[in-house]
């Protein structure tokens, strides 16, 4: 008996939200990127979770694809933070705030 | 034939303007030449349509019709056009005004050109530009025309009195002038409105081909009032008496008269224009330009004739000016500041024999002032030239020896203004005052006494022009010279000379046109030849001939009759000819007592207090400048302030919001991005709710 | 002393609210919305199938093992009519009867790793049995080639200038020349700053 894939899809709203959560709350710049990838994987999950539905193998690779997708703005986003690091002495997000009004 | 060429009358002295704008630093004389060639070809052409008209031929006809509006139900068509009317009082204007525009040209090479001022191309380009707009008004066969070129004559007088801009009173004066007339021709503007509304054309006159259609709005108001037969649609607004709205829009074109031709309460701008060029006014602030007004009603005159009211206005008006300005030139210094008040005062006369109902002597007299007034003003000019442009006669004296040819001329034109038998001043003026006399007997009511209290102002009038005149003369050519320059005058050449005795010798002898006493001592010999040229050709018999006028509206519409006093028409002539007479020589008298001799004074002291009132012009120049800035003033400065606060207010309002709004909006951006996270997940799940709720997802 | 346990000093309840508040609305959004049935993936896949004859011989057909291959045995009047279904033992093969006719079937488990592989690299049509995928090979080399482009912008990103040297990934230099631009924000050295008006 499979499981309905209801209950994915609500597995994958809550990591998408917890993940969302850490975005909107976190102030350490790694701990925001964690939050992200926190979301891409929410995102896998509902690709998975249909793959199976409609019994068609593109869900599932696509996932793989995203997995890789995730780790190249990994990549980027820790040099990113080593540039902020460099600017404003800290990695605290709510610190920059240079671009303003 | 004649007529074919008549646009060519005005048209040569605007390319003569053309000519002197572009080319006239490269002419020899500054542009002269072209506009003495061009005012020599419109008196040729007008000598040409004057000899066709007293043949017995009149010509209207329409140039071109510039737009064609619609009248609604009432009207119909309206067409607003350019058009010719040449009769015979057209005829005989723009034979004078050809005339004296030409020697005021040849005058102009003496006072200008040999006196070595600059910017000539400007001086003759202005002056053939003011003869073709002049030329245009007189020949304007519609009322709109008319009131185009009559603020383009305004436009050339305010170019011509600011010729010497670089000091300070001419550009002023050339201002006042301009704001001056300006201020009547406001209501002139309305008054033309009001005509194109009222009667759905503003045509003097049609000709004999026309469509049944165009009508004149003359003969259209003589059949609303049902004087002549006819019937006709007019659209009076609120249904009000045909009578009084024709009184109202008489008034109304009379403002824009009463500005032109200097009468009281609008004549404070013709003496300050005397600060422009000699020649300049002679031609235009005596002979032309402040003739358009009265010419404007003689050729309205069958218009003002339903509304004795407007008539008794006019007299009244010329009657009362022609004293008012007499008394203040008994007290002038310079002389062109005399002839400017004698200017004012002599269409006083005009407009009371207009509004007496003497259509023939006011036009005579025109002809006559035109004449002699521009005269005076050239001789006045060749003095100037002779005292090195100085014009006070008290600086003056002595000049008779000197300057015979100017001598001589000056005394015929003051003879004529004096109005001493038998130069033409005497004639024209005293037909002025015999029919402001006998119309004053004969008409009954208030009417009659209005009249006759004009006549009195007139009669009045008569012995301070007399005073003055020959005072103005004894002071200039009489008595020991009292400076050097007076001693030594500047000698004028035969440029000056000339126009002189032109018009000196037209000055004597013109009054024999129109020698009404003559004609009735003789028993009605037929030597009224302006009266009956005046009569004109059989064509507009009945809308513009002289004959329709007198013995139709002048009775009929008007209500004037003629009446007598002792020993019936000749009696009543020979008496009222005599007094004026008298009167004349009487004021010449007293001038010759107390300023022919050989060391005069200034006597003025013997008026009192009356002297600082005549000096100042009776305040009527602080009055206008009070009126200026205690009513126009707060007047404007309410407008403004409504203009910058509301009108101002609101598109700045407007601004001044999204500016606010701006400044307050744009704390959106913190520049923290975590906040911006939140403003996309709040906007999304807002939309979601939305798209929810309206799907139907739950 | 210690003190209890408190949240983080944030910006307020209003980000956590929001994406708690995101969660109710998706799972009401879920949980009322109609999916059927999930379709799965095949259990088994056809390897093999081999026409064996009339559907009235079933009772008369079994699956034998001898010799290291499965064959399928038809007992006929004859003699036994056997037929080689695959080399191996301990396959599962059957006997199935469809449509009139008899199959000997060797089915084996599907592979989803393995379908995957051929639909990841566009060999869908070397695979006769794999799960319906779509082809994506050109995806792949995409990928591939944005990794790249990551790996070579961290590498970048990671570049230091400090007065004097650049500080990279594989380099170190000294006493760089004048006309540097800082990239990450300058340093201190006041050489340029701009001279005087």
């Amino acid at each position: 008996m499979a499981v309905d894939v209801t209950y994915y899809l609500v597995l994958s709203a809550g990591l998408f939200c917890i993940g969302l959560a850490g975005i909107l709350t976190r102030k350490n710049a790694l701990m925001f990127l964690m939050s992200v990838e926190l979301m891409l994987n929410a995102a896998n999950i509902n690709f998975v979770a249909f793959s199976l539905q409609w019994g068609n193998l593109t869900g599932q690779t696509f996932a793989l694809f995203t997995m890789a997708l995730a780790a190249a703005e990994v990549a980027i986003g820790i040099g990113i933070i080593l540039v902020l690091y460099r600017n404003f002495d800290d990695v605290d997000v709510t610190d920059a705030t240079s671009m303003r009004w | 034939m004649a007529f074919e060429f008549a646009p060519a009358i005005a048209a040569l002295p605007f390319v003569s303007f053309l000519v002197a704008l572009a080319f006239g630093d490269r002419m020899p004389k500054g542009g002269a030449l072209a506009g003495i060639l061009a005012t020599a070809g419109s008196l040729l052409l007008s000598l040409w349509v004057f000899l066709t008209v007293s043949g017995g031929s009149a010509y209207v006809h329409d140039i071109h019709t510039w737009t064609v509006l619609d009248g609604g139900s009432v009207l119909n068509e309206i067409t607003l056009h350019f058009g010719l009317l040449l009769d015979p009082l057209a005829a005989m204007m723009l034979l004078i005004v050809s005339l004296i525009a030409l020697l005021v040209h040849v005058f102009s090479l003496g006072y200008m050109n040999d006196e070595g001022e600059t910017g000539l191309p400007r001086y003759y380009a202005g002056l053939g530009l003011f003869t073709f707009s002049m030329l245009s008004f007189v020949m304007a066969d519609n009322l709109l025309m008319a009131f185009m070129f009559f603020e383009l004559v305004g436009l050339c007088s305010f170019l011509l009195i600011g010729f010497w801009f670089r000091e300070d009173g001419p550009p002023s004066a050339a201002k006042k002038a301009f704001l001056v007339t300006r201020f009547g021709d406001y209501f002139f503007l309305v008054g033309v409105v009001g005509i194109v509304a009222t009667f759905g054309t503003s045509r003097f006159a049609v000709g004999q081909g026309a469509a049944d259609a165009a009508q004149a709005f003359p003969v259209m108001a003589a059949k609303a009032l049902g004087v002549t037969e006819g019937t006709v649609s007019l659209a009076i607004p609120g249904g009000m008496d045909p009578q009084l709205w024709f009184t109202i829009l008489g008034l109304l074109v009379l403002g824009g008269v009463i500005g032109k031709s200097a009468q009281f309460p609008l004549h404070t701008w013709l003496p300050d224009a005397m600060e422009g060029p000699t020649p300049v006014s002679a031609l235009i602030h005596a002979a032309t330009m402040v003739a358009a007004g009265v010419y404007l009603v003689a050729r309205m005159y069958g218009f003002y004739l339903l509304s004795p009211t407007t008539l008794g206005i006019i007299a009244l008006v010329g009657g009362f000016t022609a004293l008012f300005a007499a008394t203040m030139a008994v007290v002038k210094r310079e002389i062109k500041q005399v002839l400017a008040y004698s200017t004012i005062s002599q269409y006083g006369y005009m407009m009371l024999a207009l509004g007496a109902g003497g259509y023939v002597a006011a036009t005579f007299h025109l002809m006559t002032h035109a004449f002699f007034k521009a005269l005076l003003f050239l001789g006045a000019g060749s003095v100037i030239i002779a005292m090195h442009h100085n014009e006070d006669m008290w600086d003056m004296g002595g000049l008779k020896e000197k300057m015979p040819v100017t001598y001589w001329t000056f005394l015929a034109g003051s003879l004529a203004l004096a109005g001493i038998f038998p130069f033409s001043g005497f004639w024209s003026k005293d037909e002025v005052l015999y029919e402001a006399l006998v119309h004053g007997l004969g008409t009954v009511g208030t009417q009659g006494t209005l009249l006759l209290v004009a006549y009195a102002f007139g009669l009045l009038a008569v012995v301070f022009t007399g005073f003055y005149t020959f005072r103005m003369v004894f002071l200039t050519f009489h008595g020991e010279p009292r400076t050097d320059t007076a001693k030594d005058p500047h000698g004028v050449r035969w440029n000056v000379k000339g126009p002189l005795v032109v018009l000196g010798v037209l000055a004597a002898g013109i009054g024999l046109v129109n020698m009404v006493p003559v004609k009735k001592l003789l028993g009605g010999a037929e030597i009224d030849f302006l009266h009956k040229w005046l009569g004109g050709p059989t064509a507009l018999e009945a809308q513009t001939s002289v004959h329709h006028y007198a013995d139709v509206l002048l009775h009929d519409a008007a209500g004037y009759s003629a009446g007598t006093l002792a020993g019936g028409e000749v009696g009543t002539v020979l008496i009222s000819a005599g007094v004026s007479l008298g009167l004349a020589v009487l004021g010449a008298l007293l001038a010759y007592r107390l300023y022919a001799v050989p060391e005069p004074v200034e006597h003025t002291e013997k008026l009192g207090s009356v002297k600082d009132l005549l000096y100042n012009n009776y305040y009527q120049d602080e009055f206008q400048v009070f009126l200026a800035e205690r009513v126009t003033m707060p007047l404007a400065k309410a407008a403004d302030t409504f203009d910058q606060g509301v009108i101002d207010g609101v598109v700045n309002g407007t601004s001044s919001v999204s500016l606010f709004s701006g400044r307050r909006i744009k704390r959106v951006q913190t520049g923290v991005v975590t906040n911006y996270a939140l403003l996309l997940t709040l906007g999304f799940l807002v939309l979601v709710v939305a798209m929810a709720v309206t799907g139907g997802w739950f | 002393m210690t003190t209890r346990p408190e949240l983080r000093d944030t910006s307020g309840l209003l980000p956590a609210v929001a994406a708690v508040g995101l969660f109710v609305v998706m799972v009401l959004a879920f949980v009322g919305s109609p999916i059927g049935p999930a379709t799965g993936f095949p259990a088994n896949a056809e390897t093999v199938n081999e026409s064996l004859g009339d559907a009235s011989l079933q009772e008369d057909a079994s699956i034998v093992e001898e010799n290291g291959s499965t064959l399928a045995v038809v007992q006929r009047e004859g003699g036994n009519e056997s037929t080689r279904l695959a080399n191996e033992t301990g396959v599962n093969a059957t006997i199935v009867a469809s449509g009139g006719q008899l199959y000997g079937v060797v089915s084996e488990p599907v592979s989803i790793t393995a379908s995957i592989g051929y639909a990841m690299f566009g060999l869908s049509d070397q695979a006769p049995d794999a799960v319906p995928a779509e082809n994506f090979l050109a995806l792949f080399e995409m990928i591939a080639v944005v990794l790249v482009a990551a790996l070579i912008g961290a590498v970048m990103l990671a570049r230091r200038e400090e007065a004097g040297t650049v500080v990279s990934l594989f380099s170190t230099t000294d006493d760089e020349s004048g006309a540097t631009v800082a990239a990450d924000g300058g340093s201190e050295s006041d050489e340029f700053d701009g001279g005087d008006a």
